[in-house]
């Protein structure tokens, strides 16, 4: 059955796993080969290649939301009725899907790490300065896991739980500004933000540093 | 007759008072600078005088005195105060007479409820406190002042250049900057290390392939003479081996550092590490090669973590599908 899933839903969005795979290996060789001008500036060289860090989570986002989007089209259109018919629980309909979502994001993770391999085989650095090919693809690979669970809950949602998590979050945006008023050094959204990036927080892996090469 | 005897006697005067004059000069420059010393403490106990500036804590031939409102944070101040100059100066002083460092904070911007408001005073004074002992005044931030980690560290600082204003010219010559003291470790290290494994001279780059003599030529410890030498290390970089050396030596280090003065800086260094300099160096070398971010920066536990936030909102993902 999950064979038969992934087949369909890759029929369904084959070009926007390819064209992000592509966009995968190609961050790491053009962010690698763009500044360098050999081992004389390395210094900023190094805080350049830490601005294109930045792209890594970014290619990540983007990847979870056209995924997890792509995976529920085909069912919005029909209105599920497709997915009704089939003599399965909604769970497992639902478990099946996520997994061939995830199926379909190998690809692009495994394309990132070729390209970060060829980036940093192909350079000839200075002793005592070095790459990250493995732990970078790594991190890369947690954060679309956990971008992806994002997307895919919020395009599974019907639109009576999107409206619910809306108006959830206009109420905690109104507490928050009445506490400003009252407490101008309380932040809530910032002690939010906070707790979700840094450990164990959901979105810990978009923190910390996104180098390739480094010292 | 009586014009040439007094005109005699104004050259006799004239002639014999010229190392009465002298004296005269230099008492005068003393009492000036008696006065200058008293008004200064003058000013000084009107300032500290101040009902709202008390007391709050005496340590270790230590005192802190501060403003009402940070009284809880001077406390603290001083105790992790103590804790850092033992770990650094073991028990040496600036001066046998003592000394005072006074933070002041005077409002970040001016409004009208800021007139007429008493400054916040952070005070620490190292016994005697007499008035010729040296002393520090100087402009702080209110999270600065009113938060004893950050308050501690800009003590220290000021504590440590005035340390190594009574240390060699040498070593201060050597050295340019202040001891970076009111950073953590991490925070020094880092751009220390960064600084260290992206220099492009050819010395530096042996230094960081672990040559320790080019390690001491790029710290500016010996002279070298080669076409591919390249130039030295940011002087940044010195200080950061100037308390590596301390924390090697341990408690009395400065005092040793303190004793060898007369020596050139390498030789004061050695001392104050009791290491040979390739050891320091050495030493100095691993500190920051250890801080060298790792290719298993992720541990099991963030991989369990994440699979729990995984697992969990695709269950949310089922729990909030269309069907529901």
């Amino acid at each position: 059955m999950l064979k038969a899933v992934i087949r369909i839903q890759w029929k369904a969005c084959w070009h926007i796993v390819v064209a992000l795979a592509l966009a995968g290996m190609a961050l790491p060789i053009v962010s690698v080969r763009l500044g360098w001008r050999g081992a004389a500036n390395l210094a900023f060289y190094l805080s350049q290649l830490q601005l294109w860090g930045l792209f890594y989570p970014g290619l990540a986002l983007i990847v979870a939301i056209a995924l997890a989007t792509a995976t529920w089209a085909s069912d919005r259109r029909g209105h599920h009725i497709y997915a009704l018919l089939l003599p399965l629980p909604r769970w497992r309909y639902v478990l099946l899907r996520y997994l061939a979502g995830l199926a379909l994001i190998v690809p692009i993770i495994l394309s990132l790490w070729l390209g970060t391999v060829i980036a940093t085989t192909t350079l000839n650095l200075p002793p005592g300065i070095r790459v990250f090919p493995h732990a970078i693809t790594l991190k890369f690979a947690l954060t679309l896991l956990v971008l992806f669970g994002f997307a895919f809950a919020a395009a599974s949602a019907s639109s009576r739980m999107l409206g619910y998590a809306l108006r959830g979050f206009g109420l905690f945006l109104a507490i928050h500004i009445g506490v400003l008023l009252l407490r101008p050094g309380t932040n809530l959204i910032a002690s939010l933000v906070g707790i979700l990036i840094t450990w164990p927080g959901p979105l810990a892996p978009l923190g910390g540093r996104w180098m390739l090469i480094d010292v | 007759m009586s014009s040439l005897r007094a005109l005699a006697t104004v050259l006799l005067v004239s002639l014999a008072g010229k190392p009465v004059l002298a004296q005269d000069s230099l008492k005068w420059r003393d009492s000036v600078v008696r006065l200058g010393l008293a008004v200064r403490a003058l000013a000084e106990s009107l300032r500290t005088g101040d009902s709202t500036v008390v007391e709050v804590s005496r340590r270790h031939g230590m005192v802190v005195r501060a403003s009402r409102s940070i009284q809880a944070a001077g406390d603290l101040a001083l105790e992790r105060f103590l804790e850092a100059k033992r770990h650094w100066f073991g028990t040496a002083l600036p001066s046998e007479g003592g000394f005072r460092i006074l933070l002041r904070f005077s409002g970040e911007y001016s409004t009208r409820r800021d007139e007429g408001r008493v400054p916040e005073v952070l005070e620490l004074a190292g016994m005697p406190d007499s008035v010729e002992a040296t002393r520090v005044l100087r402009g702080v931030s209110r999270r600065q002042i009113g938060n004893a980690d950050s308050a501690s560290s800009v003590l220290l600082f000021e504590f440590g250049k005035l340390m190594l204003a009574k240390s060699s010219v040498e070593l201060q010559k050597w050295l340019r900057d202040p001891l970076p003291l009111s950073l953590s470790e991490r925070e020094r290290k880092l751009p220390v290390l960064y600084a260290f494994v992206t220099g492009a001279g050819g010395s530096q780059r042996k230094c960081v392939a672990g040559s320790l003599m080019d390690c001491a030529y790029v710290l500016g410890l010996r002279q070298m003479v080669g076409a591919d030498l390249g130039g030295s290390y940011p002087e940044f970089l010195r200080g950061d081996l100037l308390l590596t050396a301390l924390e090697a030596g341990g408690e009395g280090a400065w005092e040793r550092l303190r004793l060898a003065a007369t020596k050139p800086v390498t030789d004061q260094l050695t001392a104050a590490a009791a290491l040979p300099i390739d050891s320091l160096l050495a030493q100095w070398r691993a500190s920051l090669l250890v801080l060298r971010p790792t290719d298993h920066s992720l541990t099991a536990q963030q991989a369990i973590v994440t699979a729990f936030w995984a697992i969990t909102l695709m269950a949310g993902a089922i729990g909030v599908s269309r069907w529901a």
